[in-house]
């Protein structure tokens, strides 16, 4: 046999070697995917890309779902609440993602009441009168703070 | 490399790249997040009710700088997660969404062909069920019934518990139970029971007209069948978006948790 033909063997040899430890270390991979579930803390009955459902929002869920059902609730009942409340969950974290926050006129309304209202209870319990400056004052901060950049054919007041 | 790499960024940095600036739509940025003549326009309709291009330049200031504060506003509600967390939000959201995913199929107009052959796949649909007139007379012994059926003139001394309109089989059972519905199932148009004794009272059924049960034609019921035709198809249209959503998401039941709930 030749020093070529040798040389050939113990590279293919190698490579095979090679491949097998590709495979196994594939395999091993995974195998620990399967395991590697996110994280649900005690309080939540399920995930939705990382946002957790609450046991205090499924039980809500499942006493109203109750309420309007005469006999006990079943395994399917509350599987399906439970998935309503997957299907919930998704469809905001769609409306989120796809910027319905500017673009839809409801979701922008009540986004700004949600945040003016929390801004108020700040402002109140911080200043407890002139509510109304301590917005301006508020709104002037945050202009300060942001990064803006007029248009060219815009005349900037 | 990394050095080269840097040098890139740090040349790039100067570059003039094609910005909110040199887009004629947009007027301000705010943190990358621009406000466009649209918005003005939109704005400037809802709050003065005429388009923008009629305010003077105070005017339209005035509403940019309107919709700046929302706009920073917004961006605290964003840095908040108020979207992901506020009961109201998260209605709106779920909502606008589905109005979104279903909105074609409000607007699509249908073709008679598609009507009809929707209806012909779910004509069980369209059915008139069976309606009964029916007369009820209560009395309150076997006697007076038995006298009232033996006399040839039509009951005239009580009133029947019963209205004089076709009724369907479910709204008689709430009138007069199942026995005495049942009782008068029996009955043909025109034939007056016999005395039925029930323990409050003794009753005479009379049937006046039975509408049998009949497939009501697609000209009588066009509105019906529109709006289960639509109806139908917001659900699938609501349920393909679902499918869509779930099939790109991360979705974990916490199973140990919701078993540890079930034995509470």
């Amino acid at each position: 046999m030749s020093n070529s033909t040798r040389s050939h063997r113990a590279a293919l040899k190698l490579l095979l070697a090679g491949a097998s430890v590709g495979i196994l270390l594939g395999a091993l991979s995974a195998m620990s995917d399967q395991h590697n579930e996110p994280y649900l803390s005690p309080t939540a009955v399920a995930s939705v890309n990382h946002q957790q459902i609450r046991l205090a929002e499924y039980r809500r869920a499942l006493g109203l779902f109750a309420s309007d059902k005469r006999e006990p609730l079943t395994e399917d009942d509350r599987s399906l609440v439970l998935q309503r409340l997957i299907d919930e969950e998704l469809l905001i974290q769609h409306g989120i993602t796809s910027g319905l926050i500017r673009t839809d006129m409801a979701v922008r309304s009540a986004a700004l009441e949600s945040v003016l209202a929390g801004l108020m209870i700040e402002i109140e319990a911080s200043s407890g009168d002139g509510a109304e400056q301590a917005l301006t004052d508020y709104l002037a901060h945050l202009r300060a703070t942001a990064n803006i950049e007029w248009a060219s054919s815009w005349v900037a007041p | 490399m990394a050095l080269a790499g840097l040098a890139i960024a740090l040349l790039s940095s100067d570059l003039n790249i094609p910005s909110f600036a040199d887009n004629h739509n947009m007027l301000v940025s705010i943190n990358q997040q621009p406000i466009t003549l649209q918005q003005l326009n939109f704005a400037s309709q809802r709050l003065t009710g005429t388009p923008a291009d009629t305010l003077t330049p105070e005017q339209k200031n005035t509403i940019v700088s309107l919709l700046m504060d929302e706009e920073l506003l917004l961006q605290r509600a964003e840095l908040l997660g108020i979207a992901g967390t506020d009961p109201g939000v998260r209605k709106a959201l779920a909502r606008a969404v589905i109005n979104q995913a279903v909105a074609n199929v409000f607007t699509q107009p249908i073709s008679p062909e598609q009507l009809e052959a929707f209806y012909r796949a779910h004509q069980t649909l369209f059915i008139q069920p069976l309606r009964m007139t029916l007369q009820a007379y209560r009395y309150t012994s076997l006697k007076e019934a038995q006298l009232a059926l033996a006399a040839t003139v039509p009951i005239t001394d009580r009133a029947s518990v019963l209205p004089l309109s076709p009724m369907p089989l479910h709204m008689l059972r709430r009138y007069l139970g199942s026995a005495l519905t049942d009782s008068a199932l029996l009955l043909r148009a025109g034939q007056t029971s016999a005395p039925i004794m029930r323990p409050e009272a003794v009753y005479l059924l009379r049937m006046i007209a039975v509408q049998a049960e009949k497939i009501l034609p697609l000209s009588e019921v066009q509105l019906q069948v529109e709006a289960e035709y639509r109806r139908r198809g917001r659900d699938t249209a609501l349920d393909t978006i679902l499918r869509e959503l779930r099939q790109q998401a991360q979705i974990t039941v916490a199973s140990n948790n919701l078993l540890r709930l079930d034995f509470e």
